[in-house]
């Protein structure tokens, strides 16, 4: 046979042009399938993203930060009404040594407002070493006088020495310790108190007369937090299951759609076979098609997983310290993990990609068995 | 049955000085094809022994009802199957020995088809069209292009190269269709009711065209048609009944036939 060659493959570029050429004149059906990944695509993101932003895992994200604040704010609130039951009528001092984290400012802030509200106003809430509307200003000696509880905040230790002078004027009353050392400095000092410090350590109490520790409030935390992390772990389950069962859709959505233009082209392929075309140039042609479809659809898709999330995460947050709304999007577009945004997204963009080459491969095949002698029918 | 059938030596004094039968210069040569479908359980003998030799230069059409077996025929003789049994060499090559890649090579090169639907490909221009079973062949974009280019011009529609075929009439349609069965200059033109979809005068300019390329290129011209114009152009008419090959005619003895019918 010595007339007889081989065809030869064409180059990829070839199919690629062609495949272009294929979706701009079939431009609405590609557009349907697009948005199909397009919703697949863009739901992964939004889980992705999520993550980033509420996330309570290895990466925590600023709403998880915030909801973490929000938590040990409350921890503080719910020790001072266990020990005050209602705060009305009551007098409370609150003695600054150091800086203040976070959660010291919004507890004082909280009983700042507190003293401006008709039913719950405590009596007087005193401070010293700290001017907030609301508070009064009061000397060292005097703050503990009648108050019903004591509250002492700031990172330095250094009250720990003043302690008996602090508490002089207080009988059976509750202090409220916001850093540990201070705990220790007068559980040594059998003072008639009962005290309680927050840390995400276990809380030690002390009663009476200073002999008895419990681990009353560790307990109870860490059955809290094993909780929390109990539903977080089968809301993340759901969320996975859901996940797949939703690319899986994209997936199926994909394979119908080119099953259907497959259908549609028969002649076209069978005219291309009879002209010279391989089996394998007709496979190359839908891959390539449904790649294109599927990358443009992630795309697309990575983009209004990764905004949408953060402008309603946005749009909802609130101050922790006041409760008003407006500061999110500084907080959120502000402290998220752009680097690990940016690498989810590229995943979101390759998953998507892969799954749309996936879905196009019983397609393809069935479009590179298609006879030549297809072109010939006058029906199709 | 008052049809005559050709001999031998007539065909030969159709091509004198033509093709040289001594040596059997047959571009197409079918020996005792035979092709049966299998459907479940149930066979359909499409054909049951059709032999025919077609000559080099030639312009032959094929008869035949539906149902005899006539397109099967016609997809054998172009390369578009393999037959059951029998054989079927085309510019002498047995085409059932030969894998996937040839059979491409084989469809590119030595044969050009024609179709009743034109089947251009819509979302391409008329050149592109045109150009794309030279990019299957491996001739780089120039080149096609200026082929492309001067086939268009061979047809008459250098002009309209780059409308959409969505754009054209459907005599302008076939004459893109014919240009791009001639890209790669096949020994072949294999074409299907070519001016079935076609108005009598665009029909007949197509025929035309066929003949103009017949002696222009020494292109062999295989035709199904039921189209009496483009019978009475060829050369011999090959009539297709129940698988077999029924008989061989020319042009003059169709028109007693069909006077006899009338």
């Amino acid at each position: 046979m010595e007339n007889i060659g081989t065809q030869v493959r064409l180059p990829i570029s070839t199919a690629v042009q062609i495949a272009l050429q294929g979706i701009k004149i079939r431009l609405g059906r590609a557009l349907v399938t697009i948005s199909g990944v397009v919703l697949g695509i863009a739901f992964l993101m939004s889980v992705f993203t999520g993550e980033l932003i509420s996330g309570t895992g290895y990466i925590k994200g600023a709403m998880a930060q915030r909801e973490e604040l929000n938590n040990t704010v409350k921890m503080m609130e719910s020790f001072v009404s266990q020990a005050l039951g209602s705060p009305k009528d009551k007098i409370i001092g609150i003695v600054v040594a150091g800086e203040l984290d976070q959660s010291e400012l919004i507890l004082a802030k909280r009983l700042a407002r507190l003293t401006q509200d008709q039913k719950q106003a405590p009596k007087e809430v005193r401070a010293v070493g700290l001017s907030l509307p609301g508070l009064t200003r009061a000397d060292v000696r005097e703050v503990g006088k009648d108050a019903s509880m004591l509250i002492v905040m700031g990172n330095s230790g250094a009250l720990a020495t003043a302690f008996e002078a602090l508490t002089a004027g207080m009988e059976q009353v509750y202090v409220l310790d916001t850093y540990k050392p201070v705990v220790m400095a007068a559980a040594e000092g059998a003072h008639d108190v009962k005290m309680r410090t927050y840390a995400g350590a276990p809380v030690v109490v002390v009663e009476h007369s200073g002999q008895k520790y419990e681990q009353l409030y560790g307990d109870q935390q860490q059955e809290v937090l094993r909780e929390q992390a109990e539903k977080a772990e089968s809301a993340r389950f759901r969320t996975v299951w859901v996940m797949i069962i939703s690319l899986l859709v994209t997936i199926i959505g994909i394979t119908n759609s080119l099953l259907m233009s497959v259908t549609e082209r028969f002649k076209e392929i069978g005219t291309m076979k009879c002209l010279g075309a391989l089996s394998v140039f007709i496979r190359q042609l839908f891959l390539i098609e449904s790649a294109l479809i599927g990358f443009t659809g992630s795309f697309l898709g990575m983009l209004v997983g990764a905004l949408l999330p953060m402008l309603m995460y946005s749009i909802s947050y609130r101050d922790p310290a006041t409760g008003a709304l407006g500061a999110g999007f500084g907080v959120i577009f502000g402290t998220i993990n752009y680097p690990l945004l940016l690498a989810a997204g590229l995943s979101a963009v390759v998953v998507g990609t892969l799954l749309a080459i996936m879905a196009a491969i019983y397609p393809a095949n069935f479009a590179a068995r298609m006879v030549p002698a297809m072109a010939l029918r006058s029906n199709v | 049955m008052q049809g005559m059938v050709v001999t031998k030596d007539q065909v030969e004094s159709l091509f004198a000085g033509g093709a040289d039968l001594s040596q059997g210069d047959y571009v197409i040569r079918a020996v005792d094809v035979r092709k049966i479908y299998r459907m479940g359980d149930t066979e359909t003998h499409a054909l049951r022994g059709a032999t025919l030799d077609i000559l080099r230069g030639e312009y032959l059409s094929i008869m035949g009802p539906s149902g005899s077996g006539k397109t099967t025929f016609f997809n054998m003789i172009g390369g578009l199957g393999k037959p059951s049994a029998g054989k079927v060499y085309i510019d002498q090559v047995d085409i059932a020995q030969l894998d996937p890649y040839e059979l491409a090579w084989l469809r590119c090169r030595k044969v050009g088809y024609i179709f009743q639907a034109f089947n251009l490909i819509q979302v391409m221009s008329c050149l592109e069209n045109v150009m794309l079973p030279m990019a299957f062949a491996g001739v780089t974009s120039e080149d096609a292009r200026d082929k492309a280019m001067e086939i268009l011009a061979e047809v008459g529609l250098e002009d309209r190269a780059l409308h959409k075929p969505s754009e054209m009439s459907g005599g302008q349609q076939q004459r893109v269709a014919i240009a791009r069965a001639l890209a790669n200059s096949p020994a072949i033109l294999l074409a299907d009711e070519p001016t079935a979809n076609l108005d009598l005068r665009t029909g007949e300019e197509i025929i035309e065209l066929f003949s103009r390329l017949k002696e222009t290129r020494g292109v062999t011209i295989i035709t199904a048609t039921h189209d009496l114009k483009m019978l009475k152009r060829s050369d011999r008419i090959v009539w297709i009944e129940d698988g077999r090959i029924d008989r061989v005619t020319t042009p003059e003895a169709m028109n007693i036939e069909v006077g006899e019918v009338h």
